[in-house]
């Protein structure tokens, strides 16, 4: 049963490589930790040793891909958070304070690979907004296109972000 | 209305829909109240506001990335001073190409060399040794030739310390306000609710230049406005050093609009500010705050002066 589930596993892999790296590395942002994310997820899945069928194999290796991706993303930001913490106070007194960073630190990491996932004005929509501040008059004319669309976009992006998080639970 | 249709059935997303629209830059204090209203409609509405406003929240604490166009969950390195240095070689043309493009005033931060988010501050070092602090939500593109030293602040505010050098002048630009300086030390911020852009100086002196011709020597310790029409305020010594406050997350009140205040500590902060009654904007303000922490600073002003600040949540702050 697990060398056939293997088995399967590279099969799916090979299939699909090339379009799980395009999908890692749109969710990440380069193509080097792309290709280490698919990686991770591979292996994490033959780790498993899980006896349950595997269903919708493509959608099944597009979500470790996307949880691989979250790992990754999780791990470059403690990594980020210990430097801070080492070398700069500066940087730590901008951030939230400390409660409020434990409480949501891997649901961060989360979220940006949710948001690297949405369609390209989506997100950019969203990201021009929220973390850059502008209105939805000036996004408008910046995308081309009407404020209600503007608007619809962003609760777009949220609502995929909320619907996700319940998806993946305490991943 | 088909969508409000829709989203009756979750209020969490109809919670979210509000929350966009609040946050659009459109929204009303009529907008507010509705809101704050809604929420204390029944428990489920308050429970729903809350889960939307943590996501929200939660949000803020994101980074963009420019360079890969990726939202990232920590900043990428830092811009260390090197880091900054780089960008700018990398980036020096873009600011003499992009020239055209800002007529249109809404590019400002996305296209500009050097750019802050909300809440962020950078300090850049330019190539000819002088050095640049960014306040929050600012933008401000490099363009130096041999003869002259140009820079464009396309938004925001910014403290600049020009190194000395008589053969080639610095100069910010403000649109098509110029400030020339030779070695000296001076902040500008443009578009505040009631001036086009205001200079303080620190060190030596600025010379403002409108395109009417109109010319004026701001000299060390001094504060000069250009009004909406673009008319060059008297010189005023006042006490500078609180103008440049901003650089260590402090805001000095010197006889400010509360609007002019609410406005700067907006670009601090991840909610949304609402004054409902517009003669409370003109209210002047005198007091010290941390742009750290806006919620905590409008609790101060309420202590001295005759408003009401209420949080309806931690993103939503109205002021009556």
């Amino acid at each position: 049963m697990a060398i056939n589930r293997n088995a399967l596993l590279y099969q799916l892999f090979k299939l699909y490589h090339r379009e799980a790296v395009r999908f890692a590395t749109r969710l990440v942002g380069n193509r080097d930790s792309g290709e280490e994310v698919v990686q991770d997820a591979y292996l994490k899945l033959v780790a498993r040793r899980s006896t349950t069928p595997i269903d919708h194999p493509k959608s099944y290796l597009f979500t470790a891909t996307r949880h691989a991706a979250i790992d990754f993303t999780d791990r470059q930001r403690r990594e980020w958070q210990r430097r801070v913490d080492l070398d700069s106070l500066d940087e730590a007194h901008l951030a939230d304070d400390g409660a409020a960073r434990m409480e949501m630190q891997r649901e961060l990491a989360k979220l940006a690979v949710y948001l690297n996932a949405l369609p390209p004005p989506c997100r950019q929509a969203f990201v021009m907004n929220k973390l850059q501040g502008y209105t939805h008059l000036e996004i408008a004319a910046y995308l081309g296109i009407s404020t209600s669309m503007v608007e619809k976009h962003i609760v777009r992006a949220l609502l995929h972000c909320r619907s996700l998080l319940l998806a993946d639970g305490d991943l | 209305m088909n969508d409000l249709a829709d989203t009756q059935a979750d209020p969490v997303e109809e919670a979210l829909h509000w929350i966009v629209r609040l946050n659009s830059g459109a929204a009303t204090p009529e907008d507010a109240a509705a809101y704050a209203a809604w929420r204390t409609e029944n428990a489920r509405h308050a429970e729903a506001a809350d889960e939307a406003e943590r996501l929200w929240a939660a949000m803020g604490n994101l980074h963009f990335d420019r360079r890969s166009g990726r939202v990232l969950a920590a900043p990428k390195q830092g811009l260390t001073r090197r880091g900054a240095l780089s960008l700018f070689l990398c980036l020096g043309a873009s600011g003499v190409a992009g020239g055209a493009l800002w007529s249109s005033g809404l590019l400002d931060r996305l296209s500009a060399d050097f750019a802050t988010d909300t809440a962020s501050l950078e300090v850049i070092d330019l190539p000819d040794g002088s050095r640049v602090s960014l306040n929050a939500r600012s933008a401000l593109d490099v363009d130096f030739s041999d003869s002259i030293r140009r820079v464009h602040l396309r938004a925001g505010q910014a403290y600049f310390e020009v190194a000395a050098n008589p053969a080639r002048p610095f100069e910010v630009m403000v649109d098509e306000l110029s400030f020339r300086a030779m070695g000296t030390a001076f902040d500008i911020v443009r578009d505040l609710p009631e001036a086009r852009a205001e200079l303080a100086v620190t060190e030596h002196s600025v010379r403002i230049r409108t395109v009417s011709g109109d010319m004026l020597d701001v000299g060390e310790g001094e504060v000069a406005r250009i009004d909406r029409q673009g008319r060059i305020g008297a010189a005023v010594k006042t006490d500078v050093s609180a103008v440049t406050g901003w650089r260590d997350g402090q805001y000095v009140a010197e006889g400010r609009s509360l609007e002019e205040v609410v406005s700067a500590l907006s670009a601090w902060h991840r909610g949304v500010i609402v004054i409902m009654d517009g003669q409370l904007k003109k209210l002047r303000v005198d007091a010290v705050l941390d742009l750290r922490d806006a919620n905590g600073s409008l609790d101060v002003l309420q202590g001295g002066l005759p408003i009401k600040v209420r949080h309806v949540s931690k993103y939503l702050t109205i002021i009556s």
